[in-house]
């Protein structure tokens, strides 16, 4: 009787990284997001230089219809180039919602983190202090925050920060909890590791996909935000934002649609695109979540 | 009146279409049950066994179909009919006792709800009928306390007592036939043994007849009367418990027996219990002969070119070629 | 009663969280930049000096901190949540009169979205490959992403001038009387219609999302194919033994998401000026009324506090693992 030998299975397997790559690019919404991105953003940075017009310009009769006077989308209520808001306003959401992103992650993974690594009454303590938060209504909040600390760009992102961490501390402490248990967290712990070494170099990096996953999706909540904010006339006034436009034209909507959907459509697909990101990221890196 | 055994599969096929390329696996399966009788399929996990009962009651999940072969209960078809009338049959001719009692039954609803919800839709009684019933039945599985025990929900009960639920929910509308896959599988051993007496009390007062789905052979020789054993996809050896397990006649059998802790009983002195060497090969990757040849310890160079046919008769069939020469 | 001591630990856990909203607010009057008594009395009764004189008093500014803090607690025991200048009205009677508008539209916003929601998810998680699952997964993205604001406002551009079935403002129509309390309830209802879609669509595609992926999870479950097996009919099958199971992330998700809901009203009563709580908001925001906005923080929270309370009720009503643990 013979048994034959199995070839072995790993043969010829790509590393995980250039599989999820892989996966990635020939995930088509992930790209189509990644290309609309790459395309607002280049029109954020190089756009207002080339159009070369400033938003807060009065160049025309109020409320033109887009095509006219050599304005490709028209004239806002004073009377400004719709387009030239549009490109400035990119630079604004897209970077306050990026540097708010980031206080939000950072908040939320350092509070998830310490929550999930140490459990007990530190990880209730910490999950105490961030179900308050949760409940907080965050654009009330937001607006009370803005309100009685004056309005400035610098202001609405660390406010944008400060309310939208929750989701992602609950996801790092679920991360935490779950990798904690992990044979090979063991071991480095039974090696001598110290808390601080396993917490940065052992556990964090292995928490990195959902991680990723959200910090992608928080990018783009933080500009919704920001634009809602603006949109209520809370944002920086002497900055112009596609919000700002939305809230400021809103009153002459029935008699030029154009001048507050356009910018409301901008701020649509800049959110979509990320969103379209996060989803090839979430597949491309949870395989077994893939649904299809 | 009618003649014939009270159930039967024919030469049944059912294969898997998945995007790159198809699987057999049931690869014509042929048997039959009387009434009052207890059929065992036997084999290893990959063996098909449980795809078998799936496919009686039409529950092959998808991408797999039957592809071959005819079932028929009472002489009637099942096979080819319309879904609304295999409901019909599912748990109120044929009815299942799955494996896993804890996962099988619904943990958001009551335990009662779920055995009478099978008699409410079959027996059109009322809610009020259905639940004295289901106090009956209860009793009757040996469940105590039953009232109390109706209202309770699955995860509030042992897994015993669970299994058995299932058997109430499956006896309950008096099926002709009762299939078990694996009922005892996850259960406590001294609880094993309870169950099977259930089973086979419930026989005895109903003659219901029984398909026993199992991978021990001590089960088989505790409470079978017939005994199916399957490899790769079909049967390789039928015939009487106590005939094929007091004469092997196919090597897988004997395997199969060695390796059942207490058929082997006589070999207590050994301490590991042997296990039989290699792997059941992929399905999509077959030997061209027989399946079993290469852990085969009495192959000879015939068992290579072709799969053995069936050798002997009706009761007593075996698909080996060292048969051949009887 | 099992529910009785879990609901006690959420009512304290809720008293618990209003406090600490209390002190929050505390906090900020104190933390803005500033005199106290100028944040209290925001712009409009910061220009009048004899009404920060009474304010100083009112508030003990010139005391301790923490004598401060135990003076502002007892005004809000006593349901005195400070006076709007502006308006000319205690802050409690602004909100109170505001609130009932505002839960209208959170809840119905939440309903609708939840039941359709999990209507697309259940049906695209019967077929996970097919047209209606990959719109479902589609339009979630899109719902996801678009500012709720921006959609508000095109639904009103789209009905206001192209399609007037629905109105784009306020509660009810005030030029006409209305001759009875079924008249008026309906004419909140004609109104209510464009808020609540607006706001409900961005939930809609994450409940969708939420439902399908449970529901695909649901449908391999052992128990639907025990379900099946009982010859239980498909839409029994899925609805009651999937649903029931599918349905508590739904409802989980349902809780968590309140606090965004009800920032979403704040912008949603702002576009369709509708009377709320966050139409007050606005104006309390143009007009630098701080303690009406203060007060809304308050009353914000105790509506999310309040329905989260009331969903964690319905997920242990409807999961007896949770409900009869311990």
């Amino acid at each position: 009787m013979t048994v034959s030998a199995e070839p072995d299975p790993l043969d010829g397997v790509p590393s995980p990284l250039r599989e999820h790559a892989r996966f990635f690019v020939r995930h088509g919404s992930g790209m189509l997001g990644l290309s609309i991105l790459l395309l607002i953003v280049a029109a954020s940075l190089a756009g207002p230089a080339l159009y070369g017009v400033d938003p807060f310009d009065v160049v025309a009769a109020p409320l033109l219809p887009p095509g006219t006077d050599g304005l490709p989308l028209g004239s806002d209520y004073i009377g400004r180039d719709i387009l030239a808001g549009v490109l400035q306003g990119g630079r604004v959401s897209l970077m306050v919602g990026v540097l708010a992103a980031v206080i939000s992650m950072a908040l939320g993974t350092t509070i998830g983190s310490l929550a999930g690594f140490y459990g007990g009454r530190v990880d209730q303590l910490l999950m105490s202090f961030t179900e308050f938060f949760q409940v907080l209504p965050a654009l009330v909040f937001a607006m009370a925050l803005v309100t009685l600390f004056s309005p400035s760009l610098a202001t609405i992102t660390v406010v944008v920060g400060v309310v939208s961490w929750t989701g992602v501390a609950r996801l790092t402490r679920a991360e935490f909890l779950r990798i904690r248990e992990l044979d090979f967290v063991r071991a480095s712990r039974a090696a001598g590791a110290s808390d601080a070494r396993l917490i940065w170099r052992v556990i964090l990096p292995n928490a990195m996909p959902p991680l990723m996953v959200a910090g992608t999706l928080t990018v783009g909540i933080a500009i919704l935000f920001e634009g809602g904010l603006s949109f209520l006339g809370l944002g920086d006034p002497n900055v112009m934002s596609w919000g700002l436009m939305i809230g400021g034209n809103r009153g002459y909507m029935l008699d030029a649609w154009w001048a507050a959907t356009i910018p409301g459509a901008a701020l649509f697909l800049a959110v979509l695109s990320i969103s379209l990101i996060g989803d090839g990221l979430n597949d491309a890196l949870n395989p077994s979540l893939r649904q299809w | 009146m009618v003649t014939g055994p009270l159930f039967a599969v024919e030469d049944l096929h059912v294969t898997f279409a998945m995007r790159a390329r198809s699987v057999e696996v049931l690869k014509g399966v042929s048997f039959d049950v009387e009434a009052g009788e207890t059929v065992c399929i036997v084999g290893e996990s990959g063996s098909g066994k449980s795809m078998t009962a799936l496919a009686v009651l039409g529950l092959v999940p998808s991408p797999g179909a039957i592809t071959g072969g005819r079932i028929c209960l009472e002489g009637r078809e099942l096979s080819g009919m319309p879904r609304k009338a295999l409901r019909g049959v599912r748990g109120a001719k044929i009815s299942m006792v799955f494996q896993e009692p804890m996962s099988s039954l619904n943990p958001v609803l009551t335990v009662g709800s779920q055995v009478a919800e099978v008699l409410r839709q079959h027996e059109g009684l009322t809610s009020k009928q259905a639940g004295a019933r289901v106090v009956d039945l209860f009793r009757a599985v040996g469940i105590p306390a039953a009232e109390e025990r109706a209202a309770a929900y699955p995860h509030q009960m042992s897994g015993g007592m669970r299994q058995r639920v299932m058997i109430a929910m499956a006896i309950a509308c008096r099926p002709k036939l009762l299939i078990a896959d694996e009922p005892t599988t996850a259960l406590d051993v001294t609880v094993q043994k309870q169950i099977l007496q259930l089973l086979k009390e419930i026989q005895k007062q109903s003659r219901m007849a029984i398909l026993l789905i199992t991978h021990d052979m001590g089960i088989v020789s505790e409470i079978g009367d017939r005994v199916i054993v399957m490899y790769a996809g079909r049967p390789v050896e039928t015939g009487a418990v106590s005939d094929v397990l007091g004469n092997p006649r196919h090597p897988y059998t004997s395997a199969l027996i060695a390796c059942a802790p207490r058929v082997a009983a006589q070999d207590a002195r050994r301490s590991r219990l042997p296990e039989i060497p290699g792997m059941v090969p992929p399905l999509e990757r077959l030997p061209r002969g027989c399946a079993f040849e290469p852990r085969c310890p009495r192959s000879v160079p015939a068992c290579r070119d072709a799969p053995p046919p069936y050798f002997g008769s009706a009761a007593r069939r075996v698909a080996c070629w060292l048969e051949e020469r009887r | 009663m099992e529910l009785l001591r879990p609901a006690l630990k959420q009512l304290l856990r809720a008293a618990l969280l209003m406090a600490a909203v209390i002190l929050l607010n505390f906090l900020l009057i104190h933390m803005a930049p500033g005199d106290p008594a100028l944040t209290i009395a925001g712009e409009a009764g910061g220009s009048r000096p004899e009404v920060l004189e009474e304010l100083r008093r009112l508030y003990g500014l010139d005391k301790s901190f923490l004598a401060q803090f135990w003076i502002y607690v007892q005004q809000v025991l006593r349901g005195d949540f400070g006076r709007s200048f502006y308006f000319n009205a205690p802050v409690l009677d602004l909100v109170v009169a505001r609130m009932p508008a505002t839960a209208l539209l959170v809840l119905s916003a939440l309903l609708w979205s939840m039941v359709l929601g999990t209507a697309l998810g259940v049906l695209s998680a019967r077929k996970p490959d097919g047209l209606l699952s990959h719109t479902v997964n589609v339009m979630s993205v899109v719902g996801y992403s678009a500012p709720v604001f921006w959609t508000g406002l095109v639904l009103v551009i789209v009905f206001a001038s192209k399609l007037p079935i629905f109105p784009v403002s306020d509660i009810v129509d005030h030029s006409r009387p209305h001759a009875s309390v079924l008249q008026y309830m309906a004419d909140v209802g004609h109104h209510l219609v464009l808020p609540a879609l607006s706001l409900g669509l961005l939930y809609l595609a994450q409940f969708a999302r939420i439902a399908r992926a449970s529901m695909i999870g649901v449908f391999s479950a052992d128990y639907i194919r025990t379900a099946r097996a009982k010859g239980m009919p498909e839409w029994i099958v899925v609805w009651k033994h999937g649903l029931r199971n599918g349905m508590l992330p739904v409802i989980t998700i349902a809780g968590l998401q309140l606090g965004h809901v009800v920032s979403g009203a704040v912008l949603v009563e702002t576009v369709y000026s509708w009377p709320g709580l966050g139409r007050l908001a606005y104006d309390s925001i143009l007009r630098r009324d701080h303690p009406t906005i203060l007060g809304i923080l308050v009353f914000s929270t105790l509506l999310v506090v309040v329905v989260n309370f009331l969903t964690d009720l319905a997920y242990r009503l409807a999961d007896p693992r949770i409900r009869l643990s311990r």
